[in-house]
């Protein structure tokens, strides 16, 4: 039986190679950077439930490294795919890690006398790593990696500190590009999502104020793992903030700067972040200016419930007009109207977070291309039709799950992810001859 | 640098001020403008929620004699700018509307081709005269004091139809200041609109509005406030007594100036020929601290 | 007895542990102890350098029994368990310290309070270590079949992938025919397909496929066993059938409220609900000219506090049809549920065509009166910030999915729970939402909690995957941490039974209590109960856990 492809290393790819490498099928997942995990492993805790995110999702990431049935390629990309559903040839480009996976241990010495500071991708920009790093402590596989580009020794010729201090011998700036050639019955697109950048919504200052962040940066504050030990130090003065603002629908449900839909799990991270930062200091006081508020999952009401009457979050039905900075402070005042009481009010705030919308990655045009799949007008891998067949992309034989299709939470992209081992299952014994 | 000089109603009915400002500097910093003959009223933004043809019409005309002038029309006022840049973008999108027009300006003997250059006081000094030219001009460096740029509404908004500067940062006006050798600083309040438009519905409500920018002004810690709309300076200036007694504030002063005005004392203009002594708001503290004629 | 040979080994995890933990000063320390025959310490005894050190030292020093002291054994159990039987040690004669998550990491600033008590949990996981025994994993056959409870889209939708993929299906639908809910649906949104074009091709292929059998007019009434091997007693039109199944999936959907007495319904005929209207439209539209559709009736209150997430969408659905042939349209809303792409182009479709949404706030809902010629709805709202009146002929309460009323016998039979609104609940909310923590049962569809058609369908699909998983290979392999019942203690009370939350302990022959070993989770409840101390939870005996506690309390 030929083995599926599954593109795209987060929950949603995980769960569908567990799936088909349980029932003894053999995966290949592609990742696209040195680490499967995804948003998933950025996320502190997850909502409605408050588990902490990389807790329950790293189990998951060893299983499938561990699995004999599932070979991770990370830092990979399919650059081709030729064929029909049971018998696709693809082509997968492995970019060099520069580090030899057999003998590296992880154990981070090559990272911390690396004299080059890059912003971290895993931190959104809050913090640094290397030009020689771990992708986050819990990475998988966890191998570091050199990013050529800001590497001196690539660079300027100078440095290989890394290659002197690691005791592992594992520092190979030789390593090359592989291309490996498969051939699989069915492909799986599980590539995820991006965040909307706010910088074109000017009147929130978002890229002009420093005190106003995205909800993945702010996730990053407050999780232990990030760059200020979760500590909520706003980035302008590292004052410990307890008075914080969420404002919902940035990009989203929008005609001019954005996307004209609803990213549909906005409402509910921007109420669990509020209850986070209830548990970080009781009394700080939290608001969440939204539209509508999108409480439509199992759980979610009640969770909305008890972040109001127990917690005391605030949730005020108005979309502000404009946040301004205090220039001295640099403490940030928003203008709204109240809808409910037809008033036009101020708050004041030491942190403003603004609920981006989910959008397409931006890879999602050369990878429809390289698979012949269409994309929809925003950018998301298209289902020609989402009511009987909710997971099939215009191309047989190669699925889609998870956000890559559209804006998406966890529970729904583990079930998507599920259904898309189904479908490949069935591919499976078509080709077998299974009537 | 050759411009077709558009006045509009306001600078040549009352802000003579800025007119002479801007006739003494301009020449200056190698910019030539000529006067237009026959032109009009632009339509001021507001009169197309009367009549849209009628605004239409009446900035049309204008650009159509800056096009038989061969020349770029140079607008002193944000409403006058706005109105021909909007004007411009609608008749480009609706070949109909556009041939309607003609239709009538043929009977004045205008013909509209959509081609005139409209060009704002921003870009002017900031994107084409430009930094090098205006601080080598400066002898007169207004060191020490400290402006708050008021660029306007109608410079900044809407966006979606090209602006001179951005609408929720603008900065070009902030750096025409710096480069007279003062100093400019964001302020929260910045882009709050003047109030003036209202005029007409409530003037109270104008004077309350614009009070709010003076105070904001005066809380922040500025010498003056800068602007380059006749509107907006007629109420921070002209209105500032009747402003301090609607918001119940004797000593709400502030020194109000047209840009023009100041960058004429930076390059050694004389006070009068600047129209200085027209300004209604307590400059005379700051022309002191400036020196000069 | 000889004290097993025990081999430790200390990790510093970087300077994860390190920084904080004396590790060469724990292994000392680890040297003392009674029957450590071997220690030594780490950098990261997870690398494979660290595993193969494990390995050679079992050979060299003949270990008996592991202990490694370092991060937590949820993410790194079995990579060591695995390490010790590639070296010839059964993998349930491993013990795990956690040194880093419960020491080094939140004992930053006291190294050296951390380092005491590294020692003192390296001493507790060794006292353990001495009186762990090998531990075997039975492995059970799976029965390829699977039983679909509910004929409704999602149950048909699970059945035939699963026999797609080969397997054997039956479906117990409890209705004359197949359909579900759908069968009285006109359109879906939001494309408004038609509801029969979804279910008629359905339909078609489960009645043709030759792997699937159906029981229409049917329903369970017993369920014994476990996974693997489910002994199903069904009722059916024609006597009873008895059926094995290896997996079972709940695809039982969910009833729509009708809510007597709420905004006149029940009371004057022109107040019905958005299913109602459906057989409406189906059956060819309706006369009223002036429409007005109430969200929430029902729902996200203190009777239901769930937003039943389809409602809107169907609203705005229905809303759209009406304005199409001439009627005045308008909704009043909470929150408006027009989530995502398709429902969001479906909410400003309908805006543009004319459909009028009116907010009201929970505390302020609107009051309905009748009079003979017409209905009134009043409400505030705050989109307008009036009291408003709107004249109706007909008013649409848009009201939720609710459980089945025999969710609550079904979970009895099954042993799987409800979650407080009823419906049934999964193993994991996040992780795992259609397993159900019973093994071999899997839930799809609105039995799980309101959804769409697409959904259902994905969440159906999802659990003819997970179902297909045990009876692919045919086999089950369970772990060896179970709880095992003397029958000479046992007096056959049945209290064990009654709290097992994973149906994993049952009456034989003799009446007394014996342990499902393929199905106990080990989670230790029934040891805990059993008023005769009767149970043993393999790997966490009462002897072991009480060397750990006294190990702990030891003085130096």
């Amino acid at each position: 039986m030929k083995p599926v492809l599954v593109i795209g290393g987060g929950i949603a790819g995980i769960q569908a190679s567990l799936d088909l490498a349980d029932r003894g099928t053999k995966v290949h997942l592609v990742e696209r950077t040195p680490s499967i995990g995804g948003v998933m492993a950025q996320l502190d805790k997850t909502f409605p439930t408050m588990d902490c995110s990389i807790c329950i999702l790293a189990p998951k990431m060893i299983e499938c490294y561990r699995h004999p049935n599932i070979t991770i390629h990370t830092q990979s990309e399919v650059i081709g795919l030729e064929g029909n559903v049971g018998d696709f040839r693809i082509k997968v480009l492995e970019h060099p890690r520069s580090v030899d996976a057999t003998k590296c241990t992880g154990c981070a010495l090559c990272s911390e006398k690396c004299p080059v500071k890059k912003p971290s991708a895993f931190q959104v920009g809050l913090g640094q790593r290397k030009a020689i790093y771990l992708a986050f402590p819990q990475a998988v596989p966890l191998i570091a990696t050199i990013d050529r580009e800001a590497c001196l020794w690539f660079t300027k010729g100078v440095c290989r500190t890394c290659e002197k201090v690691c005791t592992s011998k594992a520092v190979d700036y030789e390593q090359k590009e592989n291309i490996v050639d498969l051939n699989v019955s069915s492909v799986i697109v599980a590539t995820g999502f991006e965040q909307y950048d706010p910088k074109d919504i000017g009147e929130y200052g978002y890229g002009r104020y420093k005190n106003v962040l995205t909800a993945l940066e702010f996730e990053r504050l407050v999780c232990a793992s990030g760059p200020t030990g979760g500590v909520l130090n706003r980035p302008s003065d590292g004052k410990v903030s307890h008075n914080i603002a969420f404002i919902q629908c940035v990009g989203s449900r929008t005609q001019t700067s954005g996307y004209s839909y609803c990213s549909a799990s906005c409402c509910m991270y921007a109420t669990k972040e509020a209850v986070l930062i209830k548990e970080h200091e009781p009394s700080s006081h939290v608001t969440i200016f939204y539209m509508d508020l999108k409480t439509f999952g199992k759980g979610f009401q009640g969770f909305v419930d008890r972040a109001r009457s127990h917690w005391g979050v605030e949730y005020i039905r108005g979309r502000p007009g404009e946040i301004r900075e205090d220039p001295v402070t640099k403490n940030l005042t928003i203008l709204y109207e109240n809808t409910e009481v037809g008033r036009v009010e101020r708050l004041d705030a030491d942190l403003v977070v603004l609920c981006t919308a989910a959008i397409p990655h931006r890879d999602n045009a050369k990878l429809a291309t390289v698979l012949g799949i269409g994309q929809d007008e925003y950018g998301f891998f298209a289902n020609p039709d989402p009511v009987a067949s909710p997971v099939e992309t215009d191309r047989p034989g190669i699925y889609s799950c998870g956000s890559c299709h559209g804006p998406r939470d966890i529970p729904e992209s583990v079930a998507e992810a599920s259904a898309t081992a189904a479908k490949a299952a069935e591919d499976a014994a078509r080709a077998e001859g299974v009537a | 640098m050759k411009y077709a000089l558009y006045l509009g109603c306001t600078v040549q009915t009352e802000q003579y001020g800025y007119e002479a400002s801007v006739r003494t500097t301009m020449p200056r910093l190698g910019v030539e403008l000529v006067d237009m003959t026959g032109v009009s009223c632009c339509g001021f933004p507001p009169f197309s929620s009367v009549s849209e043809l009628a605004w239409l019409y009446s900035s049309a005309r204008n650009m159509a004699i800056a096009e038989g002038m061969g020349l770029p029309i140079f607008a002193l006022c944000n409403g006058c700018h706005l109105s021909f840049v909007e004007t411009k973008h609608k008749l480009e999108h609706s070949p109909e509307l556009k041939a309607k027009m003609n239709e009538k300006l043929a009977r004045e003997g205008l013909r509209y081709e959509g081609k005139a250059e409209l060009i704002h006081i921003f870009e002017l000094l900031h994107d084409v005269v430009g930094k090098d030219k205006i601080t080598a001009a400066v002898s007169n460096p207004l060191e020490g004091l400290r402006f708050a740029a008021h660029p306007g509404c109608h410079a900044i908004r809407p966006s979606r139809i090209g602006r001179p500067d951005d609408p929720e940062n603008p900065k070009k006006l902030d750096d025409l200041i710096t480069w007279l050798g003062a100093e400019a600083a964001d302020y929260p309040e910045k882009i709050d609109c003047c109030g003036s438009s209202l005029a007409a519905a409530s003037g109270k409500t104008v004077l309350d509005i614009a009070g709010e920018k003076l105070k904001a002004v005066k809380r922040r810690g500025f010498d003056g406030l800068v602007t380059t709309c006749p509107f907006c300076f007629k109420v921070y200036d002209n209105k500032q007594r009747a402003i301090q007694a609607t918001v119940g504030d004797r000593e709400l002063e502030v020194p109000v100036f047209y840009y023009t005005q100041l960058l004429g004392l930076a390059i050694g203009v004389d006070q009068e020929s600047l129209g200085l002594d027209l300004n209604q708001s307590p400059i005379d503290p700051v022309l002191e601290k400036i020196g000069g004629k | 007895m000889t004290t097993p040979r025990i081999g430790v080994f200390v990790c510093r995890c970087g300077i994860n542990i390190a920084a904080y933990v004396d590790v060469p000063k724990v292994v000392e320390y680890a040297k003392t102890l009674p029957g450590v025959a071997y220690a030594e310490e780490n950098m990261y005894t997870c690398s494979s350098d660290g595993l193969n050190k494990i390995k050679e030292a079992i050979k060299r020093h003949s270990l008996e029994r592991v202990v490694v002291a370092s991060c937590t054994p949820r993410t790194h159990e079995p990579l060591f368990q695995a390490t010790c039987e590639e070296a010839g040690v059964n993998k349930y004669l491993f013990e795990m310290a956690n040194i880093r998550d419960q020491c080094s990491w939140v004992h930053m600033k006291e190294p050296e309070r951390a380092t005491e008590k590294a020692e003192d949990l390296i001493r507790m996981a060794v006292a353990k270590a001495a009186l762990l025994e090998p531990g075997e994993e039975p492995e059970i056959d799976v029965n390829p079949s699977t039983l679909v409870i509910g004929g409704g889209v999602a149950g048909m939708r699970a059945a035939l992938s699963l026999a797609n993929q080969g397997f054997t299906v039956t479906i117990v639908e409890k209705e004359p025919s197949l359909g579900g809910k759908l069968r009285s649906f006109d359109s879906l949104f939001p494309h408004k397909q038609k509801a029969s074009g979804i279910i008629e091709p359905l339909i078609q292929s489960v009645t043709t496929h030759p792997r699937i059998s159906v029981f229409t007019e049917s329903s369970v009434k017993s369920v014994h066993g476990f996974i693997g091997n489910f002994d199903i007693g069904i009722d059916t039109k024609k006597g009873p059938e008895s059926l094995n199944v290896g997996t079972i999936i709940v695809a039982v959907g969910a009833e729509i409220l009708k809510p007597k007495g709420l905004y006149l319904y029940g009371e004057d005929p022109r107040v019905i609900t958005q299913s109602e209207l459906e057989l409406m439209l189906r059956a060819g539209g309706v006369d009223s000219k002036r429409i007005v559709m109430i969200q929430c009736a029902g729902s996200r209150n203190e009777e239901r506090p769930y937003c039943s997430r389809i409602c809107c969408n169907e609203a705005v659905k229905n809303a759209i049809t009406l304005i199409e042939s001439g009627s005045e349209a308008y909704i009043i809303y909470r929150d408006l549920q027009t989530y995502g792409i398709h429902y969001s182009k479906l909410e400003q479709e309908a805006k543009r065509r004319g459909v009028k949404f009116l907010k009201y706030q929970a505390e302020r809902p609107p009051t309905v009166s009748a009079c003979p010629q017409s209905l009134r709805v009043s409400l505030y709202s705050p989109t307008v910030n009036e009291e408003i009146d709107l004249e109706a002929d007909l008013i649409v309460l848009s009201t939720p999915l609710i459980p089945i009323s025999d969710a609550k016998e079904l979970s009895q039979m099954l042993k799987v729970p409800l979650e407080s609104n009823g419906f049934f609940m999964e193993a994991h909310v996040k992780l795992r939402p259609i397993d159900f923590a019973t093994d071999g049962i899997f839930v799809c569809g609105t039995a799980h909690s309101p959804k769409d058609v697409g959904e259902s369908i994905a969440q159906a699909l999802g659990a003819a995957s997970r179902a297909s998983i045990p009876m692919a290979k045919r086999r089950v392999r369970t772990a060896a941490i179970t709880s095992q019942v003397d029958q000479t203690k046992c007096s056959g009370c049945g209290t064990c039974i009654d709290v097992c939350p994973y149906n994993a302990i049952r009456k034989n022959e003799k009446g007394l209590a014996e342990t499902i070993a393929a199905v106990c989770k080990g989670c230790g409840v029934c040891g805990a109960t059993c008023p005769e101390k009767a149970i043993t939870m393999h790997h966490f005996t009462d002897e072991q856990i009480q060397a750990q506690g006294l190990a702990a309390l030891e003085e130096d």
